[in-house]
C-alpha cells in the first residue's frame, strides 16, 4: 500500500481523498435537497427555489446558514447522551460507507496505483454493507432518546424495516457477486466491460434498486418519518445542526445506493461504448448516479406511501423469495456453464 | 400492479416538461378582470383637476372607517378640483379597509375608484396607511393613455365596457403608475401656489371623528 | 499500526467495563456495539477484513440492534447500583486470573507453524513488537475464498448442523409467540 510513494506521501494522498470525499458528500447532499426540490416542483408544475442566485442555486448554501443559525432546540426527559449521539452517527457513518466506493478505475503511474476510493478493502461491497446496517442505530437510538411518541413509533418502524430489507439488499447483490466472484468493487466494475450486469441480472438489479429505496428511507417506504402519521417520526424532536445531520445522512444515503446499484449493475465508471472511453470514468459515474437519483426523486413524487404492515409483506414475502430465486438460477447458470 | 405504477410514472414524466404555472408572483401577477376590487386610485379629470371634491361621502359610506378625508376650500386661482372644496389629505387604511367597493358607490364625482392592484404586503405597519399621494394618478394620467379612466377597477362606470375579456395586468398598470410617480408633481395643476397646511390632528384610525 | 492497536484495545476493555457496569440496558447494549465495533477494527488492521466486514453486519448491525430494540420497548428502569458484596469481589479475581491465564497461554504458544495462522495472531498481539503480517501474507490464508472453501469442504457439516439448527430455533420462537397469541 505505502510501496513506491514513501510513507508521508501515502498519507498525503490518504488525507486528500479524505478531504475530497468530505467536500463531495456535503456538496452532493446540498444539491440533492435543490434538485430534489427543483424536480418535485417541475413534476407539480411548479418552479421551485429561483429567490437565491440564479435559478435558486446557491438556494442550499442559504438552507446551511440557516440550519446554522436555528434555535437548538431539546424536548425535556430525552437521554441527553444518545439524543446528542444519535446525528452524529447518522452522519459518520454514511460518510464511511462513502469511503468505500471506487469513483474512477485503479490509476498507475510508474510503480504507484492510485485507487478512487478512500478505504481500498478487497471486500468493499461487504464494507458498505457493514457501515449503512449501522445507521439503524442513528436512527432508533434517535427516535427513543427524544422522549416523544413520534419519534419512538418512527424509531420502531425504522428498525423493523431497515433489519428486513436489509436481506432483501443482500440477496439482491448476491447475483452479481457471483457473476463477479468478487467482493471488490474495482473488480466488479471491471468484470462489467463489454456487459453491464444489469443485462445479465436485471430482476437483481430491480430488488436492489426497490430495496434500496426502503434502505433510504425513501418514499414510497419513508414509513420512518412518515408526515402525515408521525409528524417527522424518527427526527421530529431536532432541530438545528442536529437535524442537518440526518438530513445529510439521508441524502448520503441516497448517493451510496444509487452508487452502489452503479457499481454492480451499471459498470461503475465504464463508458457505455468502447468508443466514449475518451471521456474520464467519473463523468460516467457522475452521469450514471444523476440518473438513478433522479429515478429516486421521480419514485417520491409519484408514488403514495406503502401501509406499514404490506410494507413488511412485501419484504418478505415478494423481495425475498424473489432474491433467492435469482440467486438459485444465477447459480445453476453458473453451474451448468462451468459444466 | 406493474402497469399503473407505469402509468404514473410516465404521467409525472410527462408534467415534468410542461411550463409551470405558477406564476413567479410578486414580478409575474395574474391579471385581473376589470372589475376587481383591489388597491384604490383617485382619478383626475382629463383636463388635470382633482375629481375629488373632499365631500366625504366615501369615509361615511365605508363600513369600516378605513377612510380619512381633511376637506380645504379651493383657491379660486388655483383650483385644485372643480368643486368648493377638495380633498388636502385622503388617507386610507389598507389594513382595515374591506374592499367592498362602498366608496366608490358612494362617490358623486367617480373619484374613487378600486383598482387592479393586489400586492399590498408590507414591511411596515406604517406604509399600509396609504396617502393622497399614493392614490392619486399623476398628470399626465396613466389611465388617459388610451382606455377611458374609467374603466380602471370597480365602481367605475363601466357601460360600453361590459365585454372587456381580458384583464388588467397590474403589474404594467402600476409600473406605469409608480414611474409616473418618479417626476415630482409641481407640473400637476391643481398643486402648482396652493400650499395646504393640515391642522394636526391626532389620528386614531377612523379618520371620520376628527375631522368634523 | 501497533499504537492503533493498543488504542483500540484500550477502547473495547474501557467499552466492556461499561458493558457490565452500566446502570442502564440501553447503555449496556451500547457499550457491547462499541466493544464489537473495536474488535472489528482490530480485525480490519490485522488485513481480516472479512471478519471484519461480518463482525460489523452480523453482531453491530444485525444481533445488537435487536438488543437495543427489545431494551427500548421494554424501557426497563435503571437498576440501583450494585453493591460491593463477595460476589462481585469473586467475580473481579476470577476475570483477573482468567485475564491473566489467557495473556500468558497466548504469549508463549504463540507460533507460526509453516507459515500458516493457526492462532497465533492473539500471540502477536500480545507482543505487539514482533507484529509484523502483511497484507499479502493474510490474504493468502484468510480472505473470503479461504473461508469459503473452509466452509463448504473441510467444516461442511458442523455449518449446516448450526444452520439447521438456527433454523429451528427460529421456527420455534415463530411457533411459540403464534401459539401464545392464540390461547388469549
Amino acid at each position: 500500500m505505502v510501496g513506491a510513494i514513501g510513507f508521508w506521501g501515502w498519507v498525503g494522498i490518504v488525507v486528500l481523498k479524505a478531504v475530497i470525499i468530505l467536500i463531495f458528500v456535503a456538496t452532493a447532499a446540498a444539491y440533492m435537497s435543490y434538485a430534489e426540490r427543483k424536480v418535485s416542483a417541475r413534476i407539480q408544475l411548479r418552479h421551485g427555489p429561483n429567490r437565491v442566485g440564479p435559478l435558486g442555486l446557491l438556494q442550499p448554501l442559504a438552507d446551511v446558514v440557516k440550519l446554522f443559525f436555528k434555535e437548538n432546540t431539546a424536548p425535556k426527559g430525552r437521554e441527553r447522551f444518545l439524543f446528542l449521539l444519535a446525528p452524529s452517527i447518522a452522519g459518520a457513518v454514511a460518510i464511511f460507507a462513502f469511503a468505500a466506493i471506487p469513483v474512477n478505475g485503479p490509476t498507475t503511474i510508474g510503480s504507484f496505483t492510485l485507487h478512487w476510493d478512500l478505504i481500498h478493502v478487497n471486500v468493499g461491497l461487504l464494507f458498505i454493507l457493514a457501515m449503512t446496517s449501522l445507521g439503524v442505530y442513528s436512527i432508533f437510538l434517535g427516535g427513543y432518546a427524544a422522549n416523544s411518541k413520534y419519534s419512538l413509533l418512527g424509531g420502531l418502524r425504522s428498525a423493523a424495516q431497515l433489519i428486513s430489507y436489509e436481506m432483501a439488499v443482500a440477496f439482491a447483490i448476491m447475483g452479481v457477486i457471483i457473476l463477479s466472484g468478487s467482493l471488490d468493487m474495482e473488480q466488479i466494475v471491471t468484470k462489467q466491460t463489454g456487459l453491464w450486469f444489469i443485462f445479465l441480472q436485471p430482476l437483481a438489479f430491480f430488488l436492489y434498486f426497490i430495496a434500496g429505496l426502503a434502505e433510504g428511507n425513501r418514499l414510497p417506504f419513508d414509513l420512518p418519518e412518515a408526515e402525515s402519521e408521525l409528524g417527522a417520526g424518527y427526527h421530529t424532536e431536532y432541530s438545528s445542526m442536529k437535524f442537518a445531520f440526518y438530513f445529510l445522512a439521508e441524502y448520503i444515503n441516497m448517493v451510496i445506493i444509487c452508487s452502489i446499484a452503479t457499481t454492480l449493475f451499471l459498470g461503475g465508471w465504464l463508458p457505455p461504448f468502447a468508443f466514449l472511453s475518451f471521456i474520464p470514468g467519473v463523468i460516467w459515474y457522475l452521469v450514471k448516479i444523476s440518473l438513478l437519483l433522479f429515478t429516486m426523486i421521480w419514485i417520491r413524487f409519484t408514488l403514495p406511501r406503502f401501509r406499514y404492515d404490506r410494507l413488511m409483506n412485501f419484504g418478505w414475502k415478494v423481495l425475498l423469495p424473489l432474491g433467492l430465486m435469482n440467486i438459485v438460477v444465477t447459480g445453476v447458470v453458473i453451474a451448468l456453464r462451468a459444466a | 400492479m406493474l402497469k399503473e405504477i407505469a402509468q404514473g410514472m410516465a404521467f409525472t414524466l410527462r408534467q415534468m416538461f410542461r411550463k409551470p404555472i405558477t406564476l413567479n408572483y410578486p414580478e409575474e401577477q395574474k391579471p385581473t378582470f376589470p372589475r376587481h376590487r383591489g388597491r384604490h386610485m383617485l382619478h383626475r379629470y382629463d383636463n388635470g383637476l382633482e375629481r375629488c371634491i373632499g365631500c366625504e361621502l366615501c369615509a361615511g359610506a365605508c363600513p369600516v372607517g378605513c377612510i380619512y378625508v381633511l376637506p380645504a376650500e379651493n383657491d379660486p386661482e388655483h383650483p385644485v378640483s372643480p368643486g368648493e372644496r377638495y380633498a388636502a389629505r385622503y388617507e386610507i387604511n389598507l389594513m382595515r379597509c374591506i374592499y367592498c367597493g362602498y366608496c366608490a358607490e358612494a362617490c358623486p364625482t367617480e373619484a374613487i375608484t378600486l383598482g387592479p392592484r393586489y400586492d399590498l404586503a408590507d414591511y411596515r405597519r406604517e406604509h399600509t396607511v396609504v396617502t393622497k399621494d399614493e392614490l392619486l394618478e399623476s398628470w399626465p394620467s396613466f389611465t388617459t393613455g388610451g382606455a377611458k379612466p374609467s374603466v380602471l377597477g370597480a365602481g367605475a362606470d363601466q357601460r360600453g365596457h361590459e365585454k372587456l375579456e381580458s384583464g388588467v395586468d397590474p403589474v404594467k398598470a402600476w409600473d406605469a403608475f409608480e414611474e409616473s410617480h418618479i417626476h415630482p408633481d409641481e407640473a400637476t395643476p391643481g398643486h402648482g401656489g396652493l400650499e395646504v397646511t393640515p391642522p394636526t390632528v391626532k389620528r386614531t384610525g377612523s379618520g371620520e371623528g376628527e375631522s368634523r | 499500526m501497533n499504537w492503533a492497536l493498543w488504542l483500540l484495545g484500550a477502547i473495547a476493555v474501557i467499552s466492556a467495563i461499561s458493558l457490565i457496569w452500566s446502570s442502564h440496558a440501553l447503555y449496556s447494549a451500547l457499550s457491547l456495539v462499541v466493544t464489537i465495533c473495536a474488535l472489528s477494527v482490530i480485525f480490519l488492521i490485522l488485513n481480516a477484513q472479512f471478519l471484519f466486514a461480518v463482525q460489523i453486519i452480523v453482531y453491530a448491525g444485525a444481533v445488537m440492534v435487536l438488543f437495543v430494540f427489545i431494551i427500548a420497548l421494554l424501557n426497563p428502569r435503571a437498576e440501583e447500583r450494585p453493591r460491593v458484596d463477595w460476589h462481585m469481589v469473586l467475580g473481579i479475581l476470577a476475570s483477573i486470573v482468567a485475564a491473566v491465564g489467557v495473556w500468558t497461554m497466548a504469549g508463549s504458544t504463540a507460533v507460526v507453524q509453516n507459515g500458516k495462522i493457526r492462532g497465533a495472531v492473539v500471540g502477536r498481539i500480545a507482543h505487539p513488537s514482533s507484529f509484523a503480517y502483511t497484507e499479502q501474507a493474510v490474504n493468502a490464508h484468510g480472505n473470503v475464498q479461504t473461508i469459503a472453501g473452509q466452509l463448504f469442504t473441510t467444516y461442511l457439516l458442523p455449518f449446516e448442523v448450526s444452520s439447521l439448527l438456527l433454523l429451528v430455533a427460529a421456527a420455534g420462537a415463530v411457533y411459540l409467540t403464534h401459539h401464545a397469541r392464540k390461547g388469549l
